[in-house]
């Protein structure tokens, strides 16, 4: 059977749960892709959206999401496995856009299901190959965020700072709760442009809100300033006897240097 | 002066120290403050050398009373001469801050009219950013060789790491390269850094809010390259400072020749970057693999071979140590094993818990296969294909190897 699930955390837990009772291994794990498969239909362009809607047009079972259920399966799943195993089913979830991967949704399934008979003997099971793609998703997923606690870039757009991303995997809350713990005295706006979704925070909470702007909004002459500032620091603290644009691209890959302020590679050798 | 003006000369005096961590300490943001301090520690940018850019990391001043031959900033050098109002370093660092361009500040500074005046330029700089403006995130602040204790105590207060720069491995280097700085000035901060850690530590156990010491603890650097002093000298320094003074990081620093002199390398010379990368090697054996100074280098052999990384060097030595099984061998052991690093050896050992691991399997425990196949079974079985040592050598030092006369390791 084909199951057809939304791709959050209550989804999956709804999932295993539906799976355990038809005592069935699932022959393809799809999602919903969302919104877009309701509403407005496939966004255009997409490939995979054109597959996915045959495979739902033909056979596939969908789980309905019951908080209920999702409540108390994870529930179980807590006392039967480490903490470190639920982050990384959590944070291979967000290893995906919105279509989902079904490489890891299926692999997620593998994985919950072993754990599930077995207990942690399951997890030391390091070599084992579905665990394998959940870790390499969690790896994705953990790697993004951490190079994003770095290059996000806040602007001052008059008394609220605001913040571009673009990030593959779906890091805009983990990002959220950095910044609320980090700097909770001013309110925020992390914008993430590829889901047009937005973090915004008030100085007391945070939420996750729809946001889609015709156009950047702009800074203000003073942000303009401390930006050169800060563009002036970049240049005269590298160091052009040993250039090394491979390595600065080893960690930084281009994809991230567009929503920053300063320009990497363009200093020339002395 | 302006500011924009001041920056571009005292980032640009800052960059020969290459520390840039901002690792080390952890401290939640409590009411009223701006920022907190991530353990991990957290890389903001990257520069076109490669570098991370994680801390601001500027001069307070580079007017220097000194005149050590190997330094840019040194007295007798024409060069255009800047110093920051202690305000204007906390009000940048503010600026940057809240932007998310940085992680903290990194503050150093040429000796100006004396060691205890330039510290308590330092300290000042310091206090206002964390008293006035609040400033809860990462702080890294050099202190100056000569100072004395009752300002470096005052500065530890206030910051998470301190660093004095050893920058010349021997005495007869310092006395040669840097004739107004002695050992002694050097290591006596360092000494007293340690001491007030370890009762910190003390104080600690007894009551939980002892105030605060340096908590991401001490580092140092070591200028490599402008003098004759081996990696057996270098090596054997760094694992005493690892050992007596508890430092948490040397770093190493491929001498970049900015003065014309008489002791130095050309100006033309380029920076010995390969072998700065073999020394940070070597250090992380010393630090994380288990190994000793006398194992990597000694007396007959005190450089590094630039053709191979130490460890893999170790054990083409040490081949009686190998082949490791990698279902029964000691964590110790399985770390020794070149291409199998501090991860994949946790993973190994927990995973044939669970089943009997295969060739095929440690690939995915993240072994790096092309080396460490030729020092490995699973269960005694051997995939090493090259013949003899020499060849082996050969092929991990990245030169071709003909293909005949593979033959599996054992039968070597």
């Amino acid at each position: 059977m084909i199951y057809v699930y939304d791709g959050t955390w209550d989804g999956l837990m709804c999932l295993v749960y539906r799976t355990a009772g038809d005592k069935n291994v699932p022959e393809d794990i799809l999602r919903f892709a969302m919104k877009s498969l309701t509403d407005e239909g496939f966004h255009k362009g997409s490939q995979r959206g054109i597959l996915l809607r045959q495979e739902v047009l033909f056979e596939t079972t969908p789980v309905e999401n019951d908080v209920r259920v999702a409540e108390a399966t994870a529930a179980v799943l807590k006392k039967r496995v480490s903490r470190q195993m639920l982050s990384d089913v959590w944070f291979a979830l967000l290893s995906c856009d919105r279509e989902g991967d079904r490489r890891v949704d299926m692999a997620l399934w593998h994985t919950l299901e072993r754990v599930w008979a077995l207990g942690k003997r399951a997890e030391a099971d390091l070599a084992d190959e579905y665990g394998q793609v959940v870790r390499r998703a969690a790896l994705r997923t953990g790697g993004e965020y951490n190079k994003y606690l770095g290059v996000v870039r806040f602007k001052d757009v008059g008394g609220i700072f605001y913040a571009e991303l673009e990030p593959d995997c779906d890091v805009l809350t983990l990002l959220a709760d950095h910044f609320a713990a980090r700097l909770p005295d001013r309110g925020w706006v992390l914008h993430d442009l590829r889901r047009k979704k937005a973090v915004v925070y008030d100085t007391k909470k945070w939420i996750l809100t729809d946001m889609d702007l015709p156009r950047a909004p702009s800074a203000t002459k003073e942000e303009q300033e401390i930006q050169e500032l800060w563009r002036e620091f970049y240049r005269s603290t590298t160091t052009n006897q040993r250039l090394n644009y491979k390595v600065q691209r080893g960690h930084m890959p281009k994809k991230y240097w567009k929503h920053l302020i300063e320009t990497p590679n363009t200093s020339t050798l002395q | 002066m302006d500011v924009m003006n001041k920056l571009s000369i005292l980032a640009d005096a800052a960059k020969y120290d290459v520390s840039c961590s901002s690792s080390g300490s952890k401290r939640a943001n409590r009411p009223g403050e701006i920022g907190n301090a991530y353990f991990a520690g957290i890389c903001h940018t990257w520069t076109d050398d490669g570098r991370c850019v994680s801390l601001l990391k500027i001069l307070l001043s580079n007017e220097c009373v000194y005149d050590c031959v190997y330094c840019v900033n040194r007295r007798s050098n024409d060069r255009p001469r800047a110093t920051f109002t202690p305000g204007e370093v906390a009000g940048l660092t503010i600026d940057f801050y809240r932007r998310n361009y940085i992680e903290g500040l990194f503050l150093s500074s040429g000796v100006r009219r004396s060691p205890d005046d330039t510290m308590t330029d330092l300290i000042q700089s310091v206090f206002i950013l964390r008293k006035e403006y609040r400033f809860n995130g990462y702080i890294h602040a050099k202190t100056i060789p000569g100072a004395s204790p009752e300002l470096i105590e005052q500065l530890g207060r206030l910051v998470d790491r301190m660093s004095v720069n050893i920058e010349l491995p021997t005495e007869r280097s310092l006395s040669l390269l840097a004739p107004q700085k002695t050992k002694k000035a050097i290591f006596a901060p360092m000494h007293f850094i340690k001491g007030r850690i370890e009762e910190q530590a003390a104080e600690k156990r007894l009551a939980l809010r002892a105030p605060r010491f340096v908590p991401a603890g001490q580092t140092t650097q070591l200028i490599i390259g402008a003098t004759p002093d081996t990696d057996l000298g270098i090596l054997r320094l760094s694992e005493g400072l690892y050992g007596k003074l508890g430092l948490k990081r040397v770093y190493y620093s491929a001498y970049m020749p900015v003065n014309q002199e008489r002791d130095l390398p050309a100006l033309t010379a380029p920076p010995p970057l390969l072998r700065e990368h073999r020394l940070y090697q070597a250090d992380w054996l010393l630090r994380y693999y288990g190994f000793t100074t006398k194992e990597i280098v000694d007396d007959r052999m005190p450089s590094l071979d630039e053709a191979l990384d130490p460890k893999t060097a170790w054990a083409l030595r040490n081949m009686s140590f190998f082949p490791v099984d990698v279902n029964k061998g000691d964590y110790e052991m399985l770390l020794r094993v070149p291409g199998v690093g501090v991860r994949s050896a946790k993973r190994i050992v927990v995973a044939r818990r669970a089943r009997r691991l295969r060739h095929e399997d440690l690939k995915r425990l993240g072994v790096v296969m092309k080396r460490a196949t030729h020092f490995i079974t699973c269960d005694g079985r051997a995939e090493g294909m090259i013949s003899s040592l020499e060849r082996l050598r050969r092929f991990l030092s990245g030169k071709p190897v003909s293909q005949q006369l593979l033959l599996p390791f054992d039968s070597i």
